[in-house]
């Protein structure tokens, strides 16, 4: 109700502030009046009757604010402001505006290939119970296997239900779909009973 | 309250409400324009009074409120919580 009054009030600002200032004339006068008939000169009445009263720009402003959202003012006033400081500096404005500009697009860029490729796990049932192996020796590591050996360790493999080899990082997506497609259920039910040997495959290969 | 109060006894003007608080409380409460009319002003937009503009007993133009019926269940409602808390305070003054 309180809103809806709000927004009528605006509609009809102007015949509200005549209203309103006419009837702040009008108390005054009657105040005046009333000192008059009290016996006080013109002066006096006019001084015992602000001196009652108040200020009436400040009356006229405090219920002013009682109608309008006073916080959208502020921040219409605000902006504005704003604009004009950013008016006087064009260049000053244009490089600060640049600058934030693609310092937030970056940002965006880059958390939404983190996002995509680090935070958010597989599109498959169960992706934690998806491993992915490599090898290490002495002096290197993250070694990769040939397709003989990715061939017989698909057959004589102890650990896993099934093998899926990619070519990098990059082709996951194209694994998980792969999974999805074969008996991807099967996979997933019997890699958590053996996810402990699973791991120790990782880090010792056969090779 | 004491609005409310004031224009539960018949529609009045803002310096009419001002006058007859103060002279009810024996010139104890004088209300100036700059509580006056925001007070009015949130009577308004709360529905509990109405405005409109007619003419004072001296033949003057004159914007005369009126209380409404949410405007007296109000005023009951303030009534309520101001004993109450006026009855707390006298029994805090009055135990020894």
């Amino acid at each position: 109700m309180r809103t809806w009054n709000r927004i009528l009030h605006l509609l009809r600002h102007r015949k509200f502030e005549r209203d309103l200032q006419e009837e702040l004339r009008i108390h005054r006068e009657m105040a005046e009046e009333n000192e008059l008939r009290l016996g006080a000169s013109e002066d006096e009445a006019r001084h015992n009757a602000t001196c009652s009263i108040g200020s009436t720009a400040l009356a006229l402003e405090d219920s002013r604010s009682v109608w309008t959202f006073v916080w959208l003012e502020s921040l219409l006033c605000d902006s504005r402001y704003g604009l004009r400081c950013f008016s006087r500096a064009p260049l000053f404005a244009g490089t600060v505006i640049l600058t934030i500009s693609l310092a937030l697009g970056l940002n965006t860029v880059l958390f939404t290939c983190f996002n995509a490729y680090v935070l958010s796990p597989f599109a498959v049932q169960d992706p934690y119970s998806l491993y992915a192996f490599w090898w290490n020796t002495k002096t290197t590591s993250g070694r990769g296997f040939s397709w003989s050996e990715y061939q017989q360790l698909r057959q004589n493999n102890p650990a896993f239900s099934d093998l899926v080899a990619t070519l990098d990082c990059g082709a996951r997506a194209s694994m998980a779909r792969h999974l999805l497609d074969s008996s991807f259920r099967e996979i997933t039910s019997r890699c958590s009973v053996l996810r402990q040997q699973s791991v120790e495959l990782s880090f010792h290969p056969t090779t | 309250m004491l609005i409310l109060r004031t224009l539960s006894r018949g529609p009045n003007h803002g310096y009419g409400i001002a006058q007859q608080i103060r002279q009810v409380s024996g010139d104890a409460l004088n209300v100036g324009e700059g509580s006056l009319y925001p007070a009015l002003q949130r009577l308004l937009i709360d529905d509990c009074a109405v405005a409109e503009w007619g003419t004072s007993e001296n033949n003057r133009r004159a914007r005369f409120y009126k209380i409404t019926s949410k405007g007296r269940r109000r005023l009951a409602q303030e009534k309520k919580s101001f004993d109450f808390l006026l009855s707390a305070i006298g029994r805090v003054m009055e135990t020894p």
